[in-house]
């Protein structure tokens, strides 16, 4: 039998409590006494100082210190041609392997499991769910895919005043993990690798020099100084 | 997990060795070869989004429609070579031959079901690019814009 950790209020004990949260009437919040309300103010006074003097991570500006300045459009590139970033394999060569990630990263989690706390009990109400009466996966992909939609127009399950912060430094840390990868990515790949430049650098339109060519049927076309060589061939030679 | 997760936020602090580290301009060994294959035709009049930052140079050829198919390449190194194959049996090999500040000498062979279509030399301006067209596919022919990046 558990212990019992219930414990009763008085009604002015219960009054006062609905003042502190915010949930009782303006009347209500008046028939309290004076000492108690400005007590109360003065706590919600230093609560919202502190909440305020905490500066959040800045952590775009941080990423473009380790880039440098891009004068580039970036989604153009990252919608062009330019490469995915695997977060991951980055993540990984920085710990010191270069296997193969999968099983590494499952022993780790599996290894560590239990020293972070859940997170669906925190997420689980704000989808709209119940932990272990529902599909979570399931619940959660329905609601990115629904605020990912372009006619969502509701509030953001992580909009403020919802429960994000209930999440707490598990988010942050969540958070940094992303953005670390991101920088690890930027800065710590392979040093032979193409720079973060020619990944995000606008195409250059010019033409090429053609040092030899050899084609059964060619046309070089050359439409001025600001546009690329096209070469053009006959394939008879490919046909079966 | 949670020391995963420290270790990566203490990465993520800017340190000022790091914030010049892999700057703007920095040369490397390596060269992106990206080629990408496009259909042309005049079946239809449609050109794919993908294809936006190419188009004006697309409709210097004399086809109505371009449909994006897909991207090919990787990173190589000198004398590194790429392989890709491309429809109606073809392949594409490129070789990064040489690389300077300003141009990378790339080979470009183009082989058919029975012979080599295309054998060329060309140097392409750092992050330039240039089109080969000509091979016919489905009432058409494929044009493969082919991309130095580095």
């Amino acid at each position: 039998m558990a212990e019992d950790l219930t414990m009763s209020l008085s009604p002015d004990e219960y009054a006062r409590l609905l003042a502190e949260d915010g949930l009782a009437s303006r009347d209500a919040v008046a028939l309290r006494p004076e000492e108690q309300v400005r007590s109360d103010r003065a706590l919600r006074r230093a609560i919202a100082a502190e909440l305020v003097s905490v500066e959040a991570p800045t952590i775009a500006e941080t990423v473009m210190r380790r880039l440098g300045h891009l004068p580039v459009h970036v989604s153009d590139s990252v919608q062009g041609e330019a490469d995915i970033p695997s977060f991951a394999a980055a993540v990984m060569a920085e710990l010191g392997t270069r296997g193969p990630l999968g099983p590494q990263l499952q022993a780790e989690v599996v290894a560590e499991a239990g020293e972070l706390e859940s997170l669906w009990p925190a997420i689980a109400p704000a989808v709209g769910g119940a932990v272990g009466e529902q599909p979570m996966g399931s619940l959660l992909k329905d609601a990115v895919r629904h605020e990912a939609s372009e006619d969502f127009g509701g509030i953001s399950w992580l909009a403020p005043g919802g429960r994000w912060r209930v999440v707490g430094t598990a988010a942050v840390g969540v958070a940094f993990a992303a953005a670390a990868a991101l920088l690890l990515y930027m800065g710590m790949g392979d040093p032979a690798a193409p720079s973060m430049e020619a990944t995000m650098a606008p195409i250059l339109e010019a033409p090429v020099d053609i040092e030899a060519i050899d084609a059964g049927e060619v046309e070089v076309l050359q439409f001025g100084e600001q546009a690329p060589t096209i070469i053009m061939i006959g394939d008879e030679a490919s046909r079966p | 997990m949670m020391r995963l997760l420290l270790l990566l936020s203490l990465v993520a602090l800017p340190q000022n060795g790091w914030a010049q580290g892999k700057t703007v301009g920095q040369s490397s060994a390596a060269v992106k070869l990206r080629m990408w294959t496009v259909h042309a035709t005049n079946a239809h009049s449609d050109t794919d989004d993908k294809l936006d930052r190419i188009v004006k140079h697309l409709r210097r050829l004399k086809y109505s429609g371009f449909s994006y198919v897909d991207t090919q390449g990787g990173t190589v190194r000198r004398d590194g070579k790429i392989q890709m194959p491309i429809p109606g049996g073809r392949s594409v090999q490129l070789t990064l031959l040489s690389k300077t500040a300003e141009k990378a000498r790339v080979r470009v062979r183009i082989k058919g079901k029975k012979a080599v279509i295309l054998d060329t030399t060309v140097s392409i301006r750092r992050n330039g690019f240039f089109m080969v067209a000509g091979p016919k596919h489905d009432g058409g022919v494929l044009v493969l814009p082919i991309f130095a990046r580095y």
